[in-house]
């Protein structure tokens, strides 16, 4: 087991925010992304028009 | 270079090339992300002052430099937008600010922590973390600008201006700890004589750099990628709603 010291809750804590704030972003993006996609299957297509 | 920009400005075209690259980015994101943390827990050696505590370090800088790297990508969006008109540009910015306001948040905060057990304090008004909260503030700015105006075309124009005339506070930061008296300490990895850390504790730090800068491009090419197919939407809904 990784020994970190007196300051040991800041170095977790620094991590664990990151984890967050970066799943956070990630999770936004990609449901974004299919929201977006999914609503554009359910209207018809206007390329060719 | 003016060539690939053109030959990409068909939205249809940026959109094949982003989902063939987007697969590809987020597993080699991923499998750097797991070598800069390998690097970071069990290569590098703890600092001689500050022991283990600098392992927030390769969380902290990282994030620092994607919140600058993400307002100068703006910054050039900007002039690709504004002075060449490229439809990709607008776009790119608007994509762009969310991701840097995310490692500018990361930033601050892992800040904060490796600041209490090392200053003895979590945060001081001094030029470096006074710049950065401005960043932040600059980040929610355009962001809440981009929701406040419908129209696409008429946000890009407000907002390339507000992020040139911003622009200003990004040389400012880089340079804070250079110009004025810091509790922050003076850059240690981009600086004109080289680094100034051991390479056991660089190499990982940049690994983890490269892992940010990956990062950044796949969220970037998804989140354009999500805006392209919304322009499109809001285009047909409005086509369909004049018949």
């Amino acid at each position: 087991m990784l020994d970190l010291g007196q300051n040991g809750g800041f170095i977790l804590a620094s991590y664990a925010v990151t984890l967050v704030v970066i799943s956070a972003l990630v999770w936004r993006s990609v449901s974004h992304y299919r929201v977006a996609k999914r609503r554009l299957g359910e209207i018809p297509d206007d390329r060719d028009a | 270079m003016t060539d690939i920009l053109t030959r990409i400005a068909n939205p249809q075209r940026f959109t094949r090339v982003a989902d063939r690259m987007l697969p590809w980015l987020a597993a080699l994101t991923i499998v750097t992300i797991l070598i800069g943390q390998y690097g970071a827990w069990f290569v590098a050696p703890p600092d001689y002052q500050q022991g283990e505590t600098i392992r927030i370090k390769y969380v902290h800088v990282p994030a620092a430099w994607m919140a600058l790297f993400g307002w100068s990508m703006m910054a050039l969006s900007a002039i690709g937008s504004l002075v060449f008109r490229h439809p990709l540009a607008d776009v790119a910015q608007k994509a762009a600010a969310p991701i840097g306001a995310a490692f500018c948040a990361i930033c601050l905060i892992t800040g904060s922590l490796w600041g209490k057990p090392m200053w003895g304090t979590w945060w001081v008004w001094d030029a470096r973390l006074t710049s950065m909260l401005v960043l932040m503030l600059m980040y929610l700015g355009v962001i809440a600008l981009w929701r406040a105006i419908e129209e696409p075309t008429i946000a890009a124009k407000a907002v390339s201006i507000v992020t040139l005339v911003c622009a200003i506070n990004i040389p400012i930061i880089k340079f804070s700890v250079d110009w004025w008296n810091t509790l922050h300490q003076p850059a240690s990895v981009l600086r004109l004589d080289g680094p100034t850390i051991h390479s056991s504790q660089l190499w990982p730090l940049l690994v983890m750099g490269l892992a940010a800068a990956l990062l950044f491009a796949t969220l970037l090419l998804l989140r354009m990628r999500t805006e392209l197919m919304e322009r499109r939407l809001r285009r047909q809904m409005l086509n369909a709603a004049r018949g």
